[in-house]
């Protein structure tokens, strides 16, 4: 729970159903996720919580990772220049150290894979639905993101 | 992108209006991590390499300085403290603040500022509800 941070629909809501002592069955908890809950991004913050506690340079060094990771996935679909100011830009490279942004770095991960998947096209597809689904997991707003990525990739990708 | 907040908050007044900001203080609010992407992938299309290059380091030299965010556990949980925003969730932030000032003060070293940090983020928190009611 200590990293849940602004996820309302988690702390607000989830918990006030417990409290109420109403049963979160398949449909209320369709209607949770859909409200804005953040399974992926709690799931990445509890796999770090149990591997490595609470020491902040790993939370700070797995984020940096993750952003070269989706600075890598920007690469593969634009090229060199835009992924070395996606990597560099002070927006982006200083959030490693704010460890709430998570969210948004799976958010992206998952957005730019399934622009990815969408580009090799084929069986690939269903994976793409699937990245698309992961994004919406990490964050409220992975759809939008993904199908602002899809837009991106379609005008300026080669490889779509 | 440039770090300008348009608000509007009927319940808050005196929020609302034109503000200038930092530009990573106005990401932090709007989270727009993603929304760089498309911003640099026109810029590279736009700009020659020499100035791309030129830009490239500069962000870098800037993302480099702000990595120099937190020299101590302490000043990471009162970060944490400053990110959320549920009074309960910073109630165990400020219990991790009081732990970290024990284990200084075990070790023997002063830590006045550190409790007067403490003081002040625990009134706050218990002042907007703390998860105590």
């Amino acid at each position: 729970m200590a990293f849940v941070f602004d996820d309302q629909a988690v702390i607000d809501r989830y918990e006030r159903w417990q409290a109420a002592g109403i049963a979160v069955n398949p449909v209320s908890s369709l209607r949770y996720w859909w409200r804005g809950a953040r399974a992926a991004t709690l799931m990445s913050n509890l796999i770090t919580l149990r591997l490595a506690g609470l020491t902040p340079w790993v939370w700070h060094v797995q984020n940096a990772l993750f952003h070269a990771l989706n600075a890598a996935l920007v690469f593969y679909l634009f090229g060199f220049w835009p992924a070395a100011l996606f990597f560099a830009h002070p927006i982006t490279g200083g959030l490693s150290v704010y460890v709430s942004i998570r969210a948004d770095l799976l958010m992206t991960r998952y957005a730019l894979l399934s622009a990815v998947f969408l580009c090799w096209g084929g069986s690939w597809l269903l994976c793409s639905v699937l990245a698309l689904w992961m994004a919406r997991s990490a964050k409220a707003c992975g759809v939008i993101a993904a199908l602002g990525l899809w837009l991106t990739a379609w005008c300026f990708s080669g490889r779509m | 992108m440039l770090g300008i907040r348009c608000a509007f908050l009927p319940d808050a007044p005196e929020l609302t209006g034109f503000f200038p900001k930092l530009i990573l203080q106005s990401v932090l609010e709007y989270r727009a991590y993603a929304l760089v992407i498309p911003f640099v992938v026109i810029l590279a299309r736009l700009a020659p390499w020499e100035l791309l290059a030129a830009v490239t380091l500069a962000w870098f030299l800037i993302s480099a300085v702000r990595l120099e965010t937190f020299r101590s556990p302490l000043e990471f949980w009162q970060r944490l403290w400053e990110e959320s925003h549920h009074p309960r969730i910073r109630l165990h932030f400020t219990e991790e603040l009081i732990r970290e000032i024990e284990r200084k003060q075990k070790r023997g070293a002063d830590a006045g500022r550190e409790i007067a940090l403490a003081g002040r983020l625990i009134s706050e928190t218990v002042r907007h509800g703390g998860g105590l009611a």
